[in-house]
């Protein structure tokens, strides 16, 4: 499992954001971040660096 | 009535006039009580909306007190835990404090430990400092105190284009607070762009490897941060360091620092909200936070879905990351009399924006379509932010 996962609009079912696993917790606490897909972003910026690296995230649901 | 015909005046110590007078009849002052406008966001260590302690270690840098960034770059060993204090200067009640909780004895040669401050180009663009003239300054003020005395040194970083550096010294003696005042002049290379993106910051150096260290005053692209004369604030546990009164003013002058802009708790934290908006969580997380907050209201899209609306406190840099904790039963919805928990909300890239954004929330929902409800945390840790930081 990639740290990152596609997120898909459930409505146009285009795929516009990521989903970041930061940490995850044994009582089944999970932080993530929601990235849009938006040049400014630097959240984005680094995903976007992460797969220049040749890494793939995970399909959306 | 007589007139006082002089071209200046200047305190018998000083080394610059006070006040000049030109033939025009205008005159020009150096006014150390007027109001200029501060660059900085949470100069005064206000705000810390992400907590109250924070770990930081190689690999796990991270934003602190709000727009203070702890970085330790290029495998920095070593680890530091930053706080808000309450030791500081007379005039301010806060201050961030690092305190060196694993020493490094032997820094790598590349390695470089800073506390970094990221500023947009527009805000530079639009301040008064022209950064393409050598002869123009912008002036960094700000208050510094460390148990290790020393030289330490404030370095700058152009971001577009191709990154320069520069830097200067200060020097601190043990567990006494100081003013410091540098001024950057302006450069004709260095590119900063009228926009939202970083266009310089600001970091305040603990220790330097070797090879990152160069000539003070001196814009470079050698990406050196001090001289060979930094202290190594991490060269000992008992080390603390603490910083409040930052203050980033093109006054005009070189060597030239008005006084510090306080502004009220309200106006800081709105400031700090264009980067980072804390929005709601468990009694764990934030101050502010209580048992059981709202999240959002929100309509049934089906029997098992339903979007809400969040409206941000003021426009963020840009459209933001949702930052959530949550986990197993950890929101809370009740519509139409009835109660429910639920696991998951995402917010999807295209419904985000600078102003607001639309919550997608699911897992084990069962109302009914076109019901309206509303979506509450349901764990002391659980929080729901957002961040558009530099």
């Amino acid at each position: 499992m990639a740290i990152y996962k596609l997120v898909k609009d459930p409505l146009s079912g285009k795929t516009d954001g990521v989903m970041k696993t930061i940490s995850t917790t044994d009582d089944g606490g999970h932080r993530y971040l929601c990235i849009p897909f938006c040049p400014d972003n630097i959240d984005y910026q680094e995903y976007l660096s992460w797969v220049s690296d040749g890494n793939t995230a995970d399909p959306a649901d | 009535m007589s007139t006082l015909k002089v071209d200046a005046i200047r305190h018998n110590s000083a080394t610059s006039d006070a006040i000049t007078t030109a033939s025009d009849g205008t005159c020009t002052a150096k006014v150390s009580n007027t109001r200029f406008s501060n660059i900085i966001v949470n100069g005064g260590m206000l705000i810390s909306q992400r907590g109250s302690s924070f770990a930081v270690a190689d690999g796990s840098e991270k934003y602190t007190l709000d727009r203070y960034y702890m970085d330790f770059g290029g495998g920095f060993a070593g680890g530091c835990t930053i706080t808000q204090d309450s030791d500081s200067p007379s005039g301010f009640a806060n201050s961030l404090k690092l305190d060196v909780t694993t020493a490094n004895t032997s820094i790598g040669a590349s390695h470089h430990n800073h506390l970094i401050y990221r500023i947009e180009g527009q805000d530079l663009l639009n301040s008064g400092w022209d950064h393409t003239s050598s002869s123009s300054y912008i002036t960094c003020s700000f208050w510094a105190k460390s148990v290790k005395a020393g030289t330490y040194y404030l370095a700058a970083r152009t971001a577009p284009g191709t990154d320069y550096t520069w830097f200067k010294g200060y020097t601190l003696a043990a567990n006494t607070w100081k003013k410091v005042t540098i001024s950057i002049p302006g450069n004709s290379n260095i590119t900063i762009n009228d926009d939202n993106a970083k266009g310089m910051d600001l970091r305040w150096v603990f220790g330097l490897g070797s090879s990152k260290v160069g000539t003070a005053e001196t814009w470079s692209t050698n990406l050196y941060y001090g001289a060979s004369d930094q202290a190594n604030l991490f060269d000992s546990t008992s080390n603390n360091f603490w910083l409040t009164g930052v203050q980033l003013v093109a006054s005009g002058y070189q060597d030239y620092a008005p006084d510090f802009e306080h502004r009220s708790y309200g106006e800081e934290l709105a400031r700090c909200q264009r980067y980072y908006y804390f929005h709601v969580g468990g009694p764990n997380t934030f101050s502010s936070a209580s048992t059981e907050p709202v999240i959002c209201l929100f309509h049934m899209w089906n029997t098992g879905s339903a979007f809400g609306y969040i409206d941000f406190p003021v426009s963020m840099r840009t459209s933001p990351s949702a930052d959530f904790n949550l986990g197993t039963d950890r929101v809370k919805c009740q519509s139409a009399g009835t109660e429910d928990f639920c696991n998951v909300i995402t917010i999807n890239g295209g419904q985000t924006h600078p102003n607001a954004t639309r919550p997608y929330i699911y897992g084990d929902l069962n109302y009914t379509a076109g019901n309206a409800g509303l979506a509450f945390l349901n764990n002391n840790d659980a929080y729901v932010a957002f961040t558009a930081e530099l």
